[in-house]
């Protein structure tokens, strides 16, 4: 019997509910943070909660006990017609949650983030939760640290660099650490494989191992989200003409068929409806469930697609991905995850991705055919050139450099674990960093070092020539509103812990006497003062805003009754927020110190006149 | 209609005595009112396959 056989059998079952009720990418997502947290805790069993209609992939997982799901439609269109009201429906939803309710939850762990699940969450007994739930009172609350930082960070739009995977992860295994113990020893086993979920399709044309294939996801959710169906015709015909050991599978839903036929159309047109290049273009778009998409997507030696759920469902697999990031989506944080991807994204300001309305995303213009088969060519033959050729020579090698100033690349790496772990994104052309990337990396520090315990030194993954000059400005002009939102949280703390110190010597909140009740209530007024000149700093200065959204949830969230657990409780989120802006004063000091011109000690200078060395 | 969520309310209150002050109801109404809502959000999942 194996090492995790054993200890699953001699441990107490702890049951384990995960709810999802989000998309098929988050879910696949929430699938490989819950094989992590399986391989280290197998005593775990997992029921996954989905939607009916997303439930397919989690229930080709072999590992789950159970995956139970929610007839949104049955329930909710009756609703949406308008044949029946909620409080008719309401019947239906309770015999649907019954079953969920009488069950002893070991766990509840609440992926979806949502204003929805809160509800249920609320509703299920649970010795531990996770995620979003709601107060006695129906309240809306965040239950932990990391969820604390989902709302606030992550959900309000604030650039960070740590991975959805990994927060869900490190949240997970956090709280079975502290409930349950040290992890069993299982070394580094891989997360995601070939053979993740359990198929049984079988189909000679995706086993063939002299056939290698290029799955080309042709649309995404949002239309904000897809490149052009004339890029893609580009970036295929470019393909064919100069790739003959490589064979094309077009993937997508129903609603992509008409790109499909234009695609097929041009490709037609080209090479003649049975030129051997045609017969090298396969359109399986609309014409896929669960497991052949899955199978398919397995067999292929790379993904090409937008950021939809095929890129998450290829990383679980084991497919090299070329993600193209368009339309205001954050690859930091949804992008393919594992070693070897890559992601390609525009370079250019886009006003609709700065959030204006009735403006068209001119970022999926700004990402050519030319350049993304330029990367995926440079991708595709790292075994030959080993990364030693610049991917601006590979794409002067294309007579394509100008193509290469219109974007940004990146390549995806999973770190050492003494550096911290997670996965990063490399950039693949030296460019200056963006104040938004500085601050993400910042951010992405300061979450570690709040719910972590552990944080990489400052700085390891900043170069001193992505600092521009506009950077160092920035961080100069940040440093000084920076220092004062320090020491105003500094005070706040102070006051907090006074009034939670006054508070503790009294016998009741209500019962004082007027000296004790006037000293109170002169240190609350002090702190109300204060949080409103905190909350200035975040109109005052964009880069603090994620520090005041921190604020807000934090004091939104705070659990004690009684004065003096409310003080206290305030006390450490102040001196949780100072800490956090402490990490951005260092950062700004490494970059500014970085960024300082450096004398080059005992060069060796030639002298051409003489032909002797100066030392 | 009114048994279902007798018999969740006398369930959730039994299991978990913290939950007695919950209205189990309003946390059902909710729960349903924001599926209903986020409906409108989320595409067909042949949209993404």
């Amino acid at each position: 019997m194996n090492q995790p056989q054993e200890r699953a059998n001699s441990k107490r079952k702890v049951r384990c509910l995960v709810i999802q009720l989000t998309r098929l990418g988050d879910t696949l997502q929430s699938l490989m943070a819950l094989r992590a947290a399986k391989q280290l805790y197998p005593e775990l069993e997992i029921y996954f909660l989905a939607r009916e209609r997303f439930a397919a992939a989690a229930k080709n997982v072999s590992w789950l006990k159970e995956v139970i799901t929610l007839p949104t439609e049955s329930i909710l269109d009756p609703i949406i017609t308008k044949q029946r009201t909620e409080v008719e429906t309401l019947g239906e939803l309770a015999r649907w949650v019954s079953p969920l309710v009488k069950e002893r939850w070991d766990f509840i762990v609440n992926w979806s983030y949502s204003n929805s699940s809160s509800f249920l969450t609320a509703l299920l007994p649970g010795r531990i939760k996770l995620g979003y739930t709601r107060r006695l009172d129906g309240s809306f609350a965040a239950e932990d640290g990391w969820s604390h930082y989902i709302q606030a960070i992550v959900q309000g739009n604030v650039e960070q660099n740590i991975h959805l995977t990994d927060i869900l992860t490190t949240q997970l295994l956090t709280a079975l650490q502290i409930s349950l113990g040290e992890p069993q020893e299982c070394g580094n086993l891989a997360v995601t494989s070939k053979s993740f979920f359990s198929l049984s399709l079988e189909n000679p044309i995706w086993t063939d191992p002299r056939k290698k294939w290029i799955g080309i996801q042709l649309g995404a959710s949002h239309e904000s989200k897809t490149w052009g169906v004339e890029n893609w015709a580009s970036l295929a015909s470019l393909m064919l003409d100069r790739h003959p050991d490589y064979s094309i599978v077009l993937l997508g839903g129903p609603q992509d068929k008409k790109k499909t036929s234009y695609l097929l159309e041009y490709i037609n047109q080209k090479y003649g409806e049975t030129s051997p290049e045609r017969r090298r273009v396969l359109s399986l778009v609309g014409q896929t469930d669960f497991e052949l998409w899955a199978r398919v997507v397995g067999s292929c030696s790379w993904i090409i697609a937008g950021d939809t759920a095929v890129i998450h469902l290829a990383s679980v697999l084991g497919t090299r991905v070329l993600n193209l990031s368009i339309g205001g989506v954050r690859f930091d944080e949804t992008g393919p995850y594992g070693n070897g991807h890559y992601v390609i994204a525009s370079s250019l300001p886009c006003d609709a991705c700065a959030g204006e309305k009735n403006v068209k995303h001119t970022c999926r213009e700004d990402i050519s055919a030319e350049a993304v088969y330029a990367t995926w060519t440079y991708a595709a033959s790292e075994w030959a050139h080993n990364r030693e050729i610049k991917l601006d020579e590979h794409f002067s090698q294309f007579g394509w450099l100008d193509r290469l100033g219109k974007v940004r690349v990146y390549r995806s790496m999973i770190r050492a674990a003494d550096c911290g772990g997670g996965v990063v994104f490399e950039p693949q052309i030296k460019s200056s960093i963006r104040f938004c990337d500085w601050m993400a990396q910042v951010m992405g520090h300061v979450a570690r070092a709040w719910y972590c315990g552990w944080t990489p030194r400052i700085g390891t993954e900043l170069s001193r020539e992505y600092i521009s000059p506009g950077l160092v400005q920035n961080l100069r002009q940040l440093d000084e509103s920076a220092s004062a939102l320090a020491k105003t949280l500094i005070e706040a703390r102070q006051v907090a812990t006074a009034l939670s110190r006054k508070s503790s010597f009294l016998k009741s909140d209500k019962l004082m006497n007027i000296d004790d009740r006037s000293e109170l209530r002169a240190l609350g007024q002090k702190l109300l003062d204060i949080d409103s000149f905190i909350d200035r700093f975040g109109k005052d200065s964009k880069a603090l805003l994620p520090f005041i959204r921190m604020f807000k949830v934090l004091m939104h969230n705070l659990r004690g009754q009684m004065l003096t657990d409310l003080g206290k409780e305030s006390a450490e989120s102040y001196n949780q927020l100072a800490q956090g802006v402490g990490i951005l004063r260092d950062w700004i000091k490494h970059t500014l110190a970085l960024a300082r011109p450096v004398a080059v000690k005992g060069a060796r200078v030639i002298s051409i006149s003489r032909g002797k060395e100066l030392i | 209609m009114g048994t279902d969520i007798r018999l969740i309310t006398g369930q959730v209150a039994a299991i978990e005595s913290s939950k007695e002050e919950t209205d189990v109801q309003a946390l059902l109404l909710g729960f349903l009112k924001a599926l209903v809502e986020e409906q409108k959000f989320v595409p067909d999942e042949t949209a993404e396959q």
